[in-house]
């Protein structure tokens, strides 16, 4: 394979709330990551858009994403715009992303990109591990994976999607969902994976410390709101996780229904473990 | 003779440790109309690929920690973090810890204090008990991995036959039809790692996290 002037582009940030230091400190910005700036919502949150100059992941990317977000910090990062996966070149390594995050004590990272749109023949290697401090880390966290291009018509084109996604604390794990998707192999609109729809969401609701009661308290509000949201167009379940946190999963057949109801969700947990407003980016809604 | 018989008694889904209480989430997929008696058969094949795949990864993992004296403790853990619905994590729990206590029944003082010593404080899931129980009494070990994807097999489809009209003639096709199927998962199994494996059934998921809010329900999960 040829050697792609584009391996390695990191990006890696720190959050603090340290007083004599910046909210945030832009320790290395490679292209095509861009940040602008972190702007200052309810009065102490930082949000944060990452922007991928390049419009998309072309094949041969190898990207790297470093938050820290120190004690007390609350961090809200969020995509410009949807993850396009462009066409993989039979020369070059299958693009990826790899993303490293740490949430101190009582910090809260709030990680919302937009939708996966993984287009045709397109090979991608998405690989996210978040640790959480022992004491009061917060963490939403959600990804959303479409079928693809959908406005050319393709649905299931892409080559593979590798996913790996990790949340810990203290190296003991709280959640891992790991796959790899090859319709061409093995089709996604399966009996049990997806069946008719088109999309997926997983939302993780974490903070670590809580009683399990408050988890349960949560659950029961957050299981309503999927009854509520489910029609035949969309389905949604709430769990507890074996620790630290919830899971709010959704299928449906377009992102942007499976982005507001996510939304919804967000804002319900939001306001149940931190009793604040959940601040929308402004092109959610 | 005696380990093929012994296997046998272990891997049988009428084991008295509770399976028949649990569908996996099943229970809300038939409520639902997403399937029927047609297509159940694609339903046991997708899990098979999927989530019985991770499992039959794990009972290896499981009999090779007992191979070497190792710690199931890891495994454990990691398994409780993949199986993200409440209700299917803990029956998959339930039925681990039963089947830790028949067979510390059953077995040598020796091997029981052994079990009680590794599964003390974890979450002793059945694949992980069952792995790490075929490896003490001495079971080859694709034989157990085949025979727990056999019984896994045989518990969705006697579920399917609780919640939706499937005859016993279908049922017994199903399970026939299926066992190349086992033969495959259990070989992929070999090559793959824990650290990697992993299963995409977002649609069953969901099912088994609305469970515990149907109006009337059969089973446990």
């Amino acid at each position: 394979m040829m050697p792609d002037p584009r391996a390695t582009a990191s990006l890696s940030l720190a959050f603090s709330r340290e007083k004599g230091e910046r909210p945030m400190r832009l320790l290395r910005q490679d292209p095509p990551w861009r940040v602008v700036r972190a702007f200052q919502t309810n009065g102490c949150e930082c949000l944060v858009h990452i922007h991928n100059l390049s419009g998309g992941i072309l094949s041969g990317d190898q990207l790297d994403l470093a938050v820290e977000v120190g004690a007390g910090s609350r961090v809200l990062l969020t995509s410009t715009g949807a993850t396009r996966i462009y066409k993989h070149r039979e020369d070059r390594f299958p693009a990826s992303c790899r993303t490293r995050a740490f949430v101190g004590k009582n910090a809260l990272l709030e990680y919302l990109p937009d939708q996966l749109i993984p287009y045709a023949d397109s090979r991608f290697v998405l690989d996210t591990k978040i640790e959480l401090a022992p004491e009061g880390a917060g963490l939403f966290w959600w990804e959303t994976i479409t079928s693809g291009r959908a406005g050319s018509g393709e649905k299931f084109s892409y080559a593979s999607l590798r996913i790996s996604s990790t949340v810990s604390c203290c190296q003991r794990p709280i959640a891992i969902d790991q796959f790899v998707l090859e319709p061409s192999r093995r089709p996604i609109q399966r009996q049990g994976l997806l069946g008719e729809f088109a999309c997926c969401s997983t939302f993780y609701i974490c903070k670590t410390g809580l009683a399990d009661g408050q988890w349960a308290k949560l659950q029961a509000v957050l299981e309503d709101e999927a009854e509520e949201q489910s029609t035949v167009h969309m389905q949604w379940g709430a769990s507890c996780l074996v620790r630290d946190g919830i899971v709010v999963r959704g299928v449906g057949m377009e992102a942007s229904q499976l982005l507001a109801g996510l939304s919804r969700f967000w804002t319900l947990a939001k306001f149940h473990l931190y009793g604040t407003e959940a601040v929308l980016p402004r092109k959610v809604y | 003779m005696i380990k093929l018989l012994q296997l046998m008694q272990l891997s049988d889904s009428a084991l008295p440790i509770g399976a028949a209480a649990h569908s996996f989430g099943l229970e809300s997929l038939a409520e639902w109309g997403l399937v029927n008696g047609e297509s159940l058969r694609a339903l046991v094949s997708s899990y098979l690929q999927e989530q019985a795949l991770v499992e039959a990864c794990y009972g290896r993992a499981a009999f090779t920690a007992a191979l070497d004296g190792g710690d199931p403790g890891y495994l454990c853990q990691r398994f409780s973090a993949l199986k993200q619905a409440r209700e299917t994590r803990e029956g998959s729990i339930c039925l681990g810890r039963r089947l830790l206590t028949l067979c510390s029944a059953m077995v040598s003082p020796r091997l029981s204090q052994a079990l009680e010593a590794k599964f003390h404080d974890e979450d002793a899931h059945h694949v992980i008990a069952f792995g790490y129980i075929s490896a003490l009494l001495g079971f080859d070990e694709d034989s157990a991995v085949a025979a727990f994807l056999q019984q896994t097999v045989a518990s969705i489809v006697s579920s399917a036959q609780r919640l939706m009209p499937v005859g016993q003639r279908q049922a017994a096709f199903v399970q026939w039809a299926i066992k190349n199927e086992i033969v495959d998962i259990t070989q992929a199994s070999r090559s793959e790692s824990i650290w990697s494996v992993g299963s995409f059934m977002p649609l069953l998921d969901i099912a088994s996290m609305r469970h515990p809010r149907l109006e009337t329900r059969l089973f446990l999960s």
